[in-house]
């Protein structure tokens, strides 16, 4: 790999990092500025790369329905709509009467949906997987039901000592297991930090 | 501005990780204990490629710029994915909701591809919708039809990572996940095959590399666990009798 | 014994069969809700005393951080909040985080809080809807800094392309010094919001997330990071409980307890069916 893709991106990286951790550590005013400019510009990066993907989507999707792959009227839809939003967005505004009705009456309901679907999944989930296999399997299926019967207020209507129970699971054990996992990663960032300011961790995929 | 323990224990962890970092250039070898979820990956490749059928690898459903700090690990990760499925000839299928995450993941799996011979009309990267209700549907429809044999799911989900791994798991996919936030854990855990939770996600990448100075960091990362751990037990100790020293 | 086992045994075609014992129950708690008493948690009392006990006159940075996929776990909470800030005489200002359908978000709510859209006063003088900004933390770093990264980093105009001069609420707001509370509605934990608001200027976080995200959210709660939040449906049922104009969460409370309790049996039945056949192949009858 040539040494401007493979060195000046860890030099870039390496800097940003070392600004603003300094920056944050040092209070300087020339740094904050540096971090707050460099702020800005990734903000205008993430910007322009939203119509790549947008370029990605409307690509492939002509492509299939050119090879009229499995469910290719499915793609048409997919691009009909996405021209329609995006016609309705642009000329007329995201205020407009069509675009908001499209968004509160289609858009809305359909991530509901899917959201919803989460349901059916951890019930099917739940009959398939809690079972009193092991020692962990039972402290999963005993906990699973504890939260579950704390969380919604029917638990307390039925069996009321559920609520100091499921504050305790709530205050200590799923903090505690919370914090740790957090804690652990949170030291990883930084050996990673150090890594990337002193060059040691590949960021675009070289395999030597 | 920081407090002077802020200060302190930022310097202190640095210096753990750039001490152990050395130690480990010097020395010429660091042990590292293996981490199995690391071993499911080759296999999971493997046996796609054995079965005939494609690698899936996603970062997940949370965009990579609201969990930023997660993006490193992850791409370790994918690039090792990239690495092993270039080598034996997979199909590798990497999806992605956010477009600054589709670009570098295409950048990733070019190198790699270039690095093993193959052609850039053999990638697969794909950008499905924008936002995570459209990926989660998208990643089933994917599962549904190209039915993958490994399925790796590398980063943050919301509510979908029950969604999407109970249905790769439906289809027989072999499931490694990656993840720190605890939100879908339990159910990573019980559906999937390996499951690298917290730093052993942030490390893995460097357990990959098994590079020098790159497991010398863990080290670093482990000796400052291990401060971390001593306050928390004089803290304990000292708090049963009322002094607060190590809270404050 | 067998005969109870296969009585109460789901058959092989499961999954249909729990999907139409759940969409059974769901018409059910929608066709006969179940009033059911809320006790309300420390940390949705936490959430409303924050808010009630800020003083008039303060700026409150509201965020729209969820999508409509989210809508049945915090549409309530938004619409709640949205009430509650009625009563109060502070500056508020919108801003759809993390999410491009945030924007879309926002109006839905503002039209569905008692009162209807303009219910929270003069636009422009009282509240005002900001731009969505790509880059998450990014954006929200740059929203924070000095001297005005409240107007530049939304390019100086509102969510409606207004410029910020021709709008009075936003002359005394420039950066982290002018906002006095922030209370984000979704965001998938409270991590960034406490990495870019909480730790390095101290402002107050009210945060309310679906239960997926709570173990993370307590945590902060716990150590002081976040001063209070809202658990979901549930959650959302309780601070309109609290403000007393029940809503969509209310309405929601009863299905979601009766599912809770279905899935519950699903657990039960799988164990016993599991629990059985191990029975059977050790050579029991």
């Amino acid at each position: 790999m040539s040494f401007v893709r493979s060195f000046i991106p860890k030099i870039v990286l390496s800097a940003i990092i070392v600004i603003t951790i300094l920056s944050y550590f040092l209070g300087i005013v020339p740094l904050s500025n540096g971090v707050s400019i460099v702020n800005q510009y990734v903000i205008i990066m993430i910007a322009f790369s939203l119509p790549l993907g947008v370029i990605n989507l409307v690509g492939r999707n002509i492509k299939n329905i050119q090879n009229k792959r499995q469910d290719w009227l499915l793609d048409i839809a997919m691009l009909v709509s996405l021209t329609v939003m995006t016609v309705l967005g642009i000329f007329f505004g995201v205020t407009n009467t069509i675009y908001l009705w499209l968004y509160n009456n289609v858009n809305i309901p359909v991530g509901a949906m899917v959201m919803a679907l989460t349901g059916l999944y951890i019930a099917s989930a739940a009959y398939r997987s809690f079972r009193v296999r092991n020692l962990e399997g039972s402290l999963l299926l005993v906990s699973a039901i504890i939260i579950m019967l704390w969380n919604a207020p029917i638990g307390a209507a039925l069996f009321p000592p559920i609520l100091p129970i499921g504050n305790w699971f709530n205050n200590y054990p799923l903090t505690t297991g919370n914090r740790v996992i957090f804690i652990g990663f949170a030291l990883g960032v930084i050996s990673l930090c150090v890594r990337y300011i002193f060059f040691r961790e590949n960021i675009t995929g070289e395999s030597t | 501005m920081p407090t002077l323990w802020e200060y302190i224990f930022g310097a202190l962890f640095f210096s753990f990780c750039i001490i152990g970092m050395y130690r480990a250039e010097k020395r010429g070898e660091q042990k590292m204990k293996t981490i199995p979820a690391c071993n499911g990956i080759p296999e999971g490749i493997q046996r796609s490629v054995e079965m005939g059928r494609p690698v899936l690898f996603e970062f997940g459903s949370i965009a990579l710029n609201l969990y930023s700090q997660y993006i490193g690990p992850a791409l370790g990760i994918l690039n090792e994915v990239a690495k092993e499925s270039a080598r034996l000839g997979a199909h590798l299928i990497t999806i992605s909701f956010d477009p600054p995450s589709t670009a570098i993941m295409e950048e990733i799996v070019k190198n790699n591809y270039i690095l093993y011979g193959r052609t850039m009309e053999e990638m697969d990267n794909r950008y499905v919708a924008g936002t995570d209700r459209g990926f989660t549907v998208a990643t089933l429809a994917i599962l549904e039809r190209e039915k993958p044999g490994a399925h790796f799911l590398m980063g943050t989900t919301s509510y979908d990572a029950v969604i999407v791994c109970q249905a790769a798991a439906d289809i027989g996919a072999f499931q490694v996940a990656g993840a720190i936030q605890t939100f879908q854990l339990p159910v990573m855990s019980v559906i999937c095959d390996y499951v690298l939770i917290g730093e052993e996600f942030a490390v893995a990448g460097s357990v990959f590399s098994n590079k020098l100075g790159q497991l010398g960091t863990i080290v670093g990362h482990d000796w400052a666990k291990a401060v971390l751990v001593g306050l928390l037990i004089l803290g304990a100790i000292l708090a049963q009798f009322g002094l607060k020293i190590v809270m404050s | 014994m067998s005969d109870v086992i296969k009585f109460i045994r789901i058959p092989k075609n499961q999954s249909k069969v729990i999907y139409a014992l759940i969409i059974i129950v769901m018409i059910f708690s929608y066709t006969n809700p179940i009033l059911l008493p809320l006790n309300v948690d420390l940390e949705t009392q936490a959430y409303y005393n924050t808010i009630v006990d800020l003083p008039a006159g303060k700026t409150i940075l509201l965020a729209f951080a969820f999508d409509s996929g989210q809508w049945g776990a915090l549409g309530g909470a938004a619409i709640a909040t949205l009430n509650l800030l009625q009563t109060k005489n502070d500056k508020i200002l919108i801003s759809p985080f993390s999410s491009v359908e945030g924007g879309l978000m926002i109006q839905r709510c503002l039209g569905l809080q008692k009162g209807g859209y303009n219910a929270l006063g003069k636009y422009g003088v009282d509240w005002v809807i900001l731009p969505y900004g790509p880059g998450d933390e990014t954006f929200y770093a740059a929203m924070m800094q000095e001297p005005n990264g409240m107007h530049t980093a939304q390019g100086n105009k509102d969510y409606f392309g207004t410029n910020m001069e021709n709008l009075p609420i936003m002359d005394n707001v420039h950066s982290h010094k002018d906002i006095d509370l922030l209370i984000c509605i979704g965001g998938a934990g409270a991590g960034h919001q406490v990495r870019q608001f909480g730790v390095p200027y101290g402002i107050p976080i009210l945060v309310a997330d679906i239960a997926v995200d709570w173990a993370e959210l307590k945590m902060f709660i716990d150590n002081g990071a976040v001063k209070g939040g809202i658990k979901d449906a549930v959650g959302s049922a309780e601070l309109e409980k609290l403000i007393g104009i029940p809503g969509i969460a209310t309405s929601t409370v009863a299905g979601l307890s009766l599912n809770h309790l279905l899935i519950i049996g699903f657990i039960v039945v799988g164990n016993i069916q599991y629990l059985y056949g191990r029975y059977k192949k050790r050579g029991g009858k």
